[in-house]
């Protein structure tokens, strides 16, 4: 045996996927010539290397564009080409905080003004409450 | 991914057509099912548009995605676990969600599929570090960017992981 330190799992594998650095890599590579323990344990990588490579996953069964176009497009059209990409978010947003907080009432009535707030009244305070709800009012357009 | 950003829709569905198919892989193998994979797929993307912003050009475009979509995945699975052990009220039950995963049932080499559940059984980020390098061709670099790691430490998993399927795999066969 070249070296009485056997490599550790880690340093093996390393030079399995060939991420160690040419020196390491050439002295890992002298010590498995002389190591049979250490020669076993790559033939144990490469084993279940192999069996990895045998696993396929299923074909995807349609393209994701369309449902993202549509999901753009309508996001776009709201706000403006300009905060077509902005809009996804802040649409998300707005239905995490709208399901966090609780319903707000609309009726079919009121106007935008008139709208019966149900949540924390701490949110409306501060002029914040007015483009929280204008938020949750786009997303339940 | 520049011109993405800036709202050309045509590099946009380059992109999407570009990299749907590694991502949906992707996430069928960390989730077992093609049905949720295909939602995160597009949610994947979504968000990403959304991050378009925080995307920088001198990063690797593929890390960056897989970690978008890497985060899903493990809030999905998160989910997953909570859901398993809710306590059902009124009296309401549901069926858990069945374990070994789904894919296993359409497996039709013993072998194969033996296979597919020794990684389905593996740790989340394990499993994550070992198909992004297996599948992804991904070096350790690009997996630690792609999960928010170091490299010694996906050196480390991709270790566990290996060592775990090794056993794993060797107990099912004495087994027979």
């Amino acid at each position: 045996m070249n070296d009485v330190r056997h490599p550790a799992g880690h340093e093996l594998q390393a030079y399995h996927d060939g991420e160690l650095a040419a020196e390491a890599s050439a002295h890992l590579a002298a010590h498995c010539e002389g190591c049979e323990a250490c020669r076993a344990r790559m033939a144990d990588l490469e084993r279940v290397d192999g069996l990895l490579a045998g696993i396929d996953a299923p074909d995807m069964p349609r393209s994701v564009w369309p449902g993202i176009a549509v999901r753009q497009r309508k996001d776009a059209g709201r706000l403006g080409p300009a905060f077509g990409f902005a809009a996804a978010a802040a649409c998300a947003a707005g239905l995490v905080i709208g399901i966090l907080v609780g319903p707000v009432q609309f009726s079919a009535e009121t106007t935008t003004d008139e709208v019966t707030w149900t949540g924390p009244s701490s949110l409306l305070e501060g002029g914040s409450g007015s483009s929280l709800l204008s938020v949750y009012q786009a997303d339940a357009d | 991914m520049v011109r993405a950003a800036e709202g050309d829709e045509t590099a946009l569905q380059m992109l999407v057509e570009r990299w749907e198919r590694p991502v949906f892989a992707f996430l069928v193998r960390m989730l077992g099912s093609p049905e949720e994979a295909e939602d995160l797929c597009q949610d994947s993307f979504m968000r990403m548009i959304g991050s378009a912003g925080k995307y920088r050009p001198e990063g690797k475009f593929q890390s960056w995605l897989f970690r978008i979509a890497g985060n899903l995945a493990r809030s999905r699975l998160r989910r997953r676990k909570i859901l398993r052990w809710l306590p059902l009220a009124n009296g309401h039950h549901e069926t858990p969600a069945a374990d070994p995963d789904p894919l296993t049932e359409l497996e039709s080499g013993e072998e194969r599929a033996q296979v597919r559940a020794a990684v389905s059984r593996l740790p989340e980020r394990q499993r994550e570090a070992l198909i992004l390098k297996q599948y992804h061709d991904l070096s350790y670099q690009e997996i630690a960017d792609a999960m928010g790691a170091t490299v010694a430490s996906v050196q480390m998993l991709l270790h566990r992981a290996m060592s775990a399927l090794r056993k794993d795999l060797s107990r099912g066969r004495s087994d027979r």
